[in-house]
């Protein structure tokens, strides 16, 4: 069985093919969401999901959250006395979304289909199907989320004849996607995106707002991180509660001391401005790049748990004169159509009909000396051979010729991006080709580059007319950092001791409640401090069914305190 | 490089103007290969669904407007003339009362080849001809007050009228910047669909009055950033059109320069052929219009079609001469870091090769 996972900024989710449809498997609590938060106990024990997630103002110096963002670079996290790479803290997540699956199919699950962002570059991509081999699983697929939810909601509207958009704003990342669907072919058209906007951006827009209007006697230059994870959490309250009213109340408690600012809908609008700006390039891009003009849509799509922002949706309805669709579930459909793409690789009959074409987001060339048009010649200008929004798997060639007289060889050094100066691209790769002896100018290169559908790119140079002819391979899971001692680092996360997964509903009630209680002030922190110790006792005790009725009374409890939980 | 017939053989069907029948075509013809493994098979199949959607379109606009594919030089010369006429409220009427049929007139000003009126039309199918029209009329039912002028038809008119004038001198200029300036400043333009149409509206009429309509072309290009889609696989061709002429504008103003490294090239190409050098100049500049022909073929080909024939011939026959050695001294780049010139046609113009080639 191979599998479809949501790796997303803020939750995650997994998804199989069952009884003809995609379905989503639930964790342990029974959730189909799983924050992607990871956290240590004093003993040492992974806590991944809610329990993690609730823990990060009260234990920030154990807990990671929004880890994606720095997937493919080399910062480290550190957690208790241990750093990690980003990828590893989503392996933890993706092996506690594994453990669930098995737990709830009943067999080993090894193979699955991982979700990126559309703008999701080679180095992230790698770190992704990095943390898939350390969960131990086999990642078949890397696929763009924007294309996933195309294919939950083109799987239910298989008869729509008009191309449509998706417009995914996640946690973390924004992705745009035109698809157009025929005679059972899904067709990506084209995607756009930015990979550093998202919901956790409008939240620091509100951390900056309250770090601005109270008084909490921090180091303006020593930012305090455990209540930088205070402040977030209430500024992701506060932008939820504003999808039902349109005035809120951001509130954190801090050194004893409790601090409060009323947010109207029109004011959280104007300090995210800059961000509502940023929607609309991708939006323009992706029309562009495929032709299409925004009055031959059929649907704007809306995905991504942040597109139940009224600000987002007003926005999307102003740029587009006509309101979106938002028939689907934001959190869901990504890991839905991550699903349906393992169906189809599973070669399922009831999709044995559909056909997915899919394409490159970004742009893959050389980079070349030129003669810019002011007369200088510069060298470190991109080239692209294989342009962004080709239709996948894609075969280009392009030629290219020396520049000096008796040049020996060429060099080509491989770049994916869109930058024109090839140092603000991601340099992939190089192949060297040696050219026969001639005049500048004169002298050919072929280069034919070869981009497939599970991510290899095949470079190919020769000299026409010669037999000189070089190639190069490059695959998201080349050699390098990244890749080193693979087998070792697995055995080492393996060898994490685990909190059960039976507790983790227990775990994350708990770890709510003392969140709750370093949030409350005076009687009412008494009164949290009263339930928690009586949970704890019929914790104690081990009896199942009544763990299970205390802890349901817990969270009716708490609720009542501070409002329902999110997830 | 796949011509129409292929195409349409590729696909299995005749060739008609029914794009459907060209996807539906496609979707079988796809379900017939294993796209991950067969990339050469799926390359040739993407291509020939790409080429005969574009046939199609076209075989379509052909089949309902046979009169869009007739040139009309002459027309497009009278209609000049009129507006040379300094009557002020003529070009208004004409842009206001009687929507022209702006795609009829999509003539490249620079008489470009690959820019001909075949390919325009070409790439125009599929839209809908009254997008044509000055967008305020067709957009008015959709944001209230239809009984009402809207104001940004007043910009719509000065903006043609300053265009239009003979002689053209700067104040026209500053009218036509400052109508463009000011129809760009609509609110609407906050919707995709109103700013679509806006830059193609736009586009249509500074293209057709190149180049009075520089300044012009300059300020919607600030806006729109219309010379990136010069580096586009795919270029819009109306805003192609413009985006060339705007670099073309700016590549000759800084030739202009007299530090300009190619000023004196330049100069040498527009004043005099070789034989007019002693042979010391002759020898100190050839390198340098090499080099700035080289240039020029690659980014701003308009500009060598408005030299004299004939005259980069000769300063190209002198012979061939290295590279400037102090240009490699001065940038202070490795002998292997001077690696590459992509010389061939860009994406660009193998796309157009092949509409000439079906037109």
């Amino acid at each position: 069985m191979i599998v479809g996972i949501d790796l997303g900024t803020t939750n995650s989710a997994i998804a199989c093919w069952k009884d003809g449809e995609p379905a989503l498997i639930p964790n342990a609590q029974g959730d189909v969401l799983t924050p992607s938060a990871v956290s240590f106990t004093e003993n040492g024990e992974l806590l991944v999901g809610l329990a993690a997630r609730e823990r990060q103002s009260t234990d920030p110096d154990r807990t990671a959250t929004v880890f994606k963002r720095y997937m493919g670079t080399d910062r480290r996290i550190t957690l208790g006395k241990k750093r990690y790479r980003p990828e590893e803290l989503s392996s933890l997540v993706l092996a506690s979304l594994k453990a669930d699956a098995e737990a709830y199919l009943g067999e080993e699950v090894s193979e699955a289909v991982i979700t990126v962002p559309a703008y999701f570059n080679d180095k992230q991509r790698r770190a992704t199907r990095v943390a898939g081999e350390l969960a131990g699983l086999t990642v078949k697929r890397l696929i763009n989320e924007p294309t996933a939810a195309a294919l939950s909601f083109g799987i239910h509207e298989r008869e729509l004849e008009e191309p449509f958009l998706v417009f995914d704003l996640g946690g973390g990342t924004f992705d745009v996607s035109l698809v157009e669907m025929f005679d059972g072919i899904i067709e990506v058209r084209a995607s756009a995106g930015d990979n550093q906007l998202g919901g956790e951006d409008f939240n620091e827009v509100l951390v900056a707002l309250m770090r601005k209007s109270f008084d909490l006697g921090e180091d303006p230059d020593q930012p305090d991180e455990a209540l930088s994870k205070l402040l977030r959490e209430a500024a992701e309250r506060a932008r939820r509660a504003l999808t039902n009213a349109n005035e809120v109340e951001m509130r954190v408690v801090w050194n004893g001391a409790e601090h409060t600012r009323a947010l109207r809908e029109a004011d959280f609008a104007e300090a995210a401005e800059p961000l509502i700006q940023r929607l609309r390039d991708p939006v323009l891009r992706s029309l562009r790049d495929s032709s299409l003009r925004a009055s031959e849509l059929a649907e704007i799509v809306l995905v991504g748990g942040s597109t139940r922002m009224p600000l987002v949706r007003k926005t999307v309805t102003k740029m587009f004169g006509r309101f979106p669709n938002a028939t689907i579930d934001p959190d869901h459909a990504i890991a839905l159509g991550a699903a349906v793409r393992a169906g189809f690789l599973e070669r399922q009959a009831d999709l044995s009909e559909v056909r997915l074409t899919d394409v490159c987001p970004f742009s893959l060339g050389v980079g070349v000396a030129e003669y810019d048009h002011r007369g200088g010649m510069r060298d470190g200008i991109f080239s692209p051979i294989i342009e962004r929004n080709t239709v996948i798997p894609a075969s280009r060639v392009e030629t290219y010729s020396t520049m000096q007289d008796n040049q020996e060889k060429i060099r080509l050094e491989i770049y994916q991006g869109e930058a024109r100066d090839v140092v603000d691209n991601v340099r992939i790769g190089q192949l060297e080709v040696p050219v026969p002896k001639g005049r500048a100018h004169e002298v050919a290169v072929d280069v034919r580059f070869t981009y497939d559908t599970s991510g290899l790119l095949e470079v190919d140079a020769n000299v026409p007319g010669t037999d000189i002819a070089r190639q190069a391979l490059i695959y998201d899971k080349s050699d390098d950092e990244l890749t080193t001692n693979l087998e070792s680092r697995r055995k080492q996360l393996a060898k994490l001791k685990v909190h059960p997964r039976d507790q983790a509903a227990n775990a994350a009630a708990l770890a709510r409640a003392k969140r709750c209680y370093e949030g409350q002030l005076g009687p009412m922190r008494d009164q949290v401090s009263q339930i928690i110790g009586a949970f704890e006792t019929v914790l104690a005790s081990q009896e199942e069914r009544q763990i299970d009725e205390a802890r349901e009374r817990l969270i009716e409890q708490l609720d009542q305190i501070e409002g329902e939980n999110y997830l | 490089m796949m011509r129409e017939r292929a195409a349409w053989k590729l696909l299995g069907i005749e060739p008609c103007a029914d794009e459907r029948a060209v996807k539906r075509a496609y979707a079988a013809k796809l379900k017939e290969i294993d796209p991950d493994t067969d990339i050469q098979g799926f390359t040739q199949l993407r291509e020939a669904l790409q080429i005969a959607r574009y046939d199609a379109r076209y075989r379509k606009e052909r089949d309902e407007h046979p009169e869009r594919f007739v040139y009309e030089d002459e027309d497009y010369d009278e209609a000049d003339e009129q507006d040379a006429v300094e009557i002020g409220d003529l070009g208004d009427a004409m842009f206001l009362q009687e929507p022209p049929d702006l795609s009829a007139l999509n003539v490249s000003a620079h008489g470009n080849a690959l820019d001909g009126d075949n390919v325009r039309v070409a790439q125009d199918l599929g839209q809908d001809p009254a997008s044509m029209a000055p967008p305020g009329d067709g957009l008015d039912a959709a944001f209230g007050a239809p009984s009402q002028p809207d104001p940004i038809d007043e910009h719509f008119g000065a903006l043609s009228q300053a265009v239009n004038k003979t002689p053209f001198v700067s104040k026209h200029d500053r009218q036509a910047r400052e109508a463009v300036a000011a129809i760009l400043a609509d609110p609407r333009m906050e919707g995709i669909e109103f700013a679509e149409n806006i830059e193609d509206w736009l586009a249509n009429v500074l293209v057709d009055t190149i180049p009075k309509s520089d300044g012009a072309i300059e300020v919607a290009d600030a806006h729109f950033g219309w010379r990136a889609e010069l580096a586009r696989a795919t270029p819009r061709w109306r805003i192609s059109g413009v985006a060339q002429r705007a670099d073309d504008v700016a590549c000759v103003n800084a030739l202009a320069d007299p530090d300009h490294r190619w000023h004196e090239a330049y100069d040498a190409l527009q004043s005099g052929a070789p034989e007019d050098y002693s042979f010391g100049e002759r020898s100190r500049l050839q390198p340098l219009v090499v080099e700035l022909i080289y240039s020029l073929r690659q980014h701003n080909p308009g500009i060598e079609a408005q030299l004299l024939p004939g005259r980069v011939d000769s300063w190209m026959e002198l012979g061939h001469v290295g590279m400037a050695p102090e240009l490699v001294q001065s940038e202070g780049i490795s002998w292997f870091g001077l690696i590459l010139l992509a010389l061939f046609a860009t994406q660009i113009v193998r796309t157009a090769i092949i509409w000439v080639g079906g037109v």
